[in-house]
């Protein structure tokens, strides 16, 4: 005996309550969602896609959460996940000149985060080097063992930055849990920085100290937020820009999608309704545009009209009708041979009628699973377009094809910018399939579950 | 004395143009419909019967068919001279048309009153489930949400459910359903208020063709076309359905075109009779002298080749028409009937018979069955 027939049979006294019973079990919703359900994957796919759309809408929020708006560009690029950048410690010249009030003041052992603004590789932290330290020559830059950023041991010889190119050091990932480490404004002589702020508010020295005079350690610095995901090559933080480029993602694939739904069926309906010459006029234009190779013509024409994201959707939708339009007329074709239709017309409605009251909700189950089928499709040529560099322009605007545009540079040092970007690209489009698979299953009457 | 007529067809023609030959599906056909009376259309499948009707409303597929010539005077007034909105406005208003398939005439995705609803719509104005159209987007947007499994959404389908039965009281405070409610008690549907918003496939056949015949009666048309009307039901059904158009038949004053090829419906129902053979008018007359005295071979065939319980049974085989319809394409030269005909001379193979008037009924036949020939 299977767990359907020991189904029970309740029986119902008051009548009121059979027509809530009834109401309620024969709804097309119901019935729609008792067999969307069944669908684990559907599931799955209808969350995941419904936070994909919480994020891109509380996009802006994260600014705020995380401390990092999306356009900010921070110096510490390239950070793992996890990381914490470091915290402010504004030194004086005079301290600087001074190793040993400068060590016992602050500690020793204690780490600083390194950062120059001339030269970008010169990013890490290091401990204080008292031998460089009192070493006019490397006075002004180099006074610090610097440990290149994910690498696990220290540079311990006494180095000169500008011979070192960082790539060819060892790299390992062991500091993805760095905790918050200090970062030095240096002065010089007559009071310029040398050596860089970062870009956020960051405690001074008086915070740096406790209250209770002691040194403070590593974990008790700074409260600067954690880079959930790491940052990237200009700085950016990747969950903040994650948020941001799901926002961009899902305009252009879901106004694609309707404004292709709208133009598809409308033309669609047209020729299989009409069928005779409106149809063949429309199927040869289908297939003049199936055969023109699409990919170049976005590049070109992204190339002549700048990338900006109304020109993305405009151009996505020009070119992406032709399918929801193929279909529908095949719906059309077939239904509009339906007695019902003919039916339709004896009590004198008119074509138009027809069309959209009577045919077009008989039709609209493919069309429903075709739009959702087709965000995936969408979202992965708009982000190869910018992965290409013929998108969205990804300096004003950010999008996941354009990260991964950005990572592309050093995808096989610091992957996870790509990794992250690519992998929103993939749970997006994987979500719409599975959403799109479940409604097709669940709208198919023919299909039972 | 003679009634008005409503509708007189002159000289009907219908081909179809199809890639491998002309069809000439309605050829010369005139027949005439009073008032309040009912004319049955026979003959087997493929001649004619429903294009001719099809021809009055102007459903006929173009291309590839095509009303040739001939005229269709409704009250004197030419259907296919007037303009395409003009027409429109005749179908389901004063000509309607109850179709074979009451299983797929009926659009799945509509209440069936919304359906009923519809002509009313078009044609009086009277407006329908457009009044309730906010609280139904706004019912369907609690529903949906109400549709999430958390427990604290409970008043929201207690909301759902509040609009809903808004929605079902605003629904039937408007003047169309009212009318499709009376409509549905005049088809025999009990408990209507509950059925109007029934969707089709909750429905049995019997009762989709009564929805079917209330959508055709909706707006009081003066000629009601059965196509079949009853073919697909079963025999208790049928009876239900015939006696049904009969009483509505009386109430309204309608006129009805029967259009069939079971001569035990044409028999109950009709007052005149049109026997059709490949396209054209074989037999026109009254019901009881045709069915009395066939004049007409192919009419004297059919009626003989049905069973009958009031005469002795003999142990021959049952009388049939011999051979089969003509190839529409390739019609036999002179008379269309005269290969299966068992009177058929040499003149019936070269000369077409003409449509002739013997004792007021319209006979096409060289060699007609009269009271001292047979």
């Amino acid at each position: 005996m299977t767990k359907k027939d020991s189904k029970k049979i309740t029986v119902i006294d008051n009548p009121n309550e059979a027509e809530i019973l009834s109401s309620a079990d024969y709804s097309f919703f119901s019935m729609l969602w008792s067999r969307f359900r069944r669908h684990k994957l559907a599931i799955v796919g209808l969350i995941l896609m419904t936070m994909m759309i919480i994020l891109a809408i509380i996009a802006p929020l994260f600014d705020i959460i995380t401390g990092y708006p999306e356009k900010h560009t921070g110096l510490d690029k390239k950070m793992p996940p996890f990381s914490r950048p470091g915290v402010t410690v504004n030194i004086k010249a005079d301290d600087w000149q001074n190793p040993e009030k400068w060590k016992s003041e602050y500690g020793s052992g204690y780490k600083f985060w390194f950062t120059n603004d001339e030269d970008p590789t010169l990013t890490g932290y290091g401990e204080p080097n008292t031998n460089t330290l009192n070493n006019p020559k490397y006075r002004e830059y180099y006074d610090f063992n610097l440990k290149p950023f994910g690498s696990i041991d220290l540079l311990q010889k006494e180095v000169v930055f500008d011979d070192i190119t960082l790539e060819q050091e060892d790299k390992g990932y062991s500091e993805f849990f760095t905790g918050g480490y200090a970062r030095i404004k240096r002065y010089n002589q007559t009071g310029e920085i040398i050596t860089y702020a970062p870009p956020f508010e960051a405690p001074d020295t008086s915070l740096v100290k406790t209250t209770t005079g002691e040194t403070p350690r590593e974990d008790d610095l700074g409260p600067a937020p954690m880079h959930v995901l790491g940052t990237d090559g200009s700085g950016h933080d990747i969950l903040v820009r994650l948020a941001w480029g799901a926002r961009i993602s899902l305009i252009i694939a879901i106004s694609v999608v309707l404004l292709t739904a709208f133009i598809g069926i409308v033309l669609g309906a047209l020729a299989g309704f009409n069928g005779a010459f409106v149809d063949a006029l429309f199927m040869r234009v289908i297939e003049l545009m199936y055969s023109i190779p699409m990919l170049p013509i976005y590049m070109v024409l992204s190339k002549f009209m700048g990338g900006s994201l109304l020109f993305l959707i405009l151009i996505f939708t020009v070119t992406g009708w032709t399918g929801m339009a193929r279909m529908t007329r095949n719906y059309f074709l077939s239904l509009k041979k339906q007695e019902y239709a003919e039916a339709a017309r004896a009590i004198g409605a008119s074509p138009a009628r027809i069309m959209f009251k009577h045919l077009l909700p008989n039709s609209l189950t493919p069309i429903i699973v075709g739009m959702t089928l087709s965000i995936g499709g969408i979202i992965i040529s708009e982000s190869s377009l910018s992965f290409l560099g013929f998108g969205i322009n990804p300096i004003t605007t950010t999008t996941w094809g354009g990260m991964l545009y950005e990572a592309n540079g050093y995808i096989m040092d610091q992957p996870w910018p790509a990794v992250f970007s690519g992998l929103m690209i993939f749970i997006t489009v994987l979500a719409s399939n599975f959403l799109g698979d479940g409604l097709r299953d669940a709208l198919d009457p023919r299909m039972k579950v | 004395m003679e009634k008005e007529v409503i509708l007189d067809v002159k000289n009907l023609r219908t081909y179809f143009y199809t890639s491998d030959g002309v069809v000439p599906a309605v050829e010369d056909v005139s027949i005439q419909i009073h008032k309040g009376e009912t004319l049955g259309i026979v003959g087997e499948s493929g001649c004619g019967k429903s294009q001719t009707m099809l021809s009055v409303m102007r459903l006929i597929q173009e291309p590839p068919g095509k009303i040739v010539s001939g005229e269709i005077l409704f009250h004197g007034e030419n259907l296919l001279k007037i303009p395409v909105n003009k027409m429109r406005r005749i179908r389901g208003a004063n000509i309607s048309m109850i179709f074979q398939e009451p299983m797929t005439s009926l659009n799945p995705v509509y209440q069936v009153g919304d359906q009923i609803a519809e002509s009313l719509t078009l044609h009086q104005g009277l407006r329908g489930w457009d009044l309730g159209y906010r609280v139904k987007s706004w019912g369907m947007f609690w529903t949906w949400l109400g549709m999430l499994p958390f427990s604290f959404l409970a008043p929201v389908r207690e909301n759902a459910r509040n609009l809903k039965k808004k929605l079902s009281r605003l629904k039937v405070e408007t003047p169309a359903w009212q009318r499709t409610a009376e409509l549905l008690k005049d088809v025999g549907i009990s408990d209507a208020e509950r059925r109007l918003s029934n969707y089709p496939f909750e429905m049995s056949g019997g009762m989709r063709q009564r929805v079917m015949i209330a959508m055709a009666m909706s707006c009081n048309p003066e000629i009601l076309i059965a196509d079949e009307a009853t073919t697909a039901l079963d025999v208790t059904i049928q009876a239900q359905i015939l006696e049904l158009m009969k009483a509505l038949k009386r109430k309204y004053g309608m006129a009805i075109a029967l259009i069939t090829h079971n001569l035990a419906v044409v028999a109950e129902m009709s007052d005149n009779i049109a026997v059709m053979y490949a396209g054209k008018i074989v037999e026109y007359g009254d019901a009881m002298s045709l069915f009395k005295t066939p004049m007409h071979p192919y009419t004297w065939g059919l009626l003989h080749s049905i069973p009958r319980v009031d005469e002795p049974r003999t142990d021959g085989k049952l009388p049939t028409i011999e051979g089969m319809v003509p190839n529409p394409y390739n019609l036999p030269v002179g008379c269309k009937f005269h290969p299966r005909c068992f009177r058929a001379t040499q003149k019936c193979k070269e000369i077409e018979p003409t449509l002739d008037t013997v004792n007021g009924r319209q006979v096409r036949c060289w060699n007609m069955i009269t009271e001292g020939g047979n």
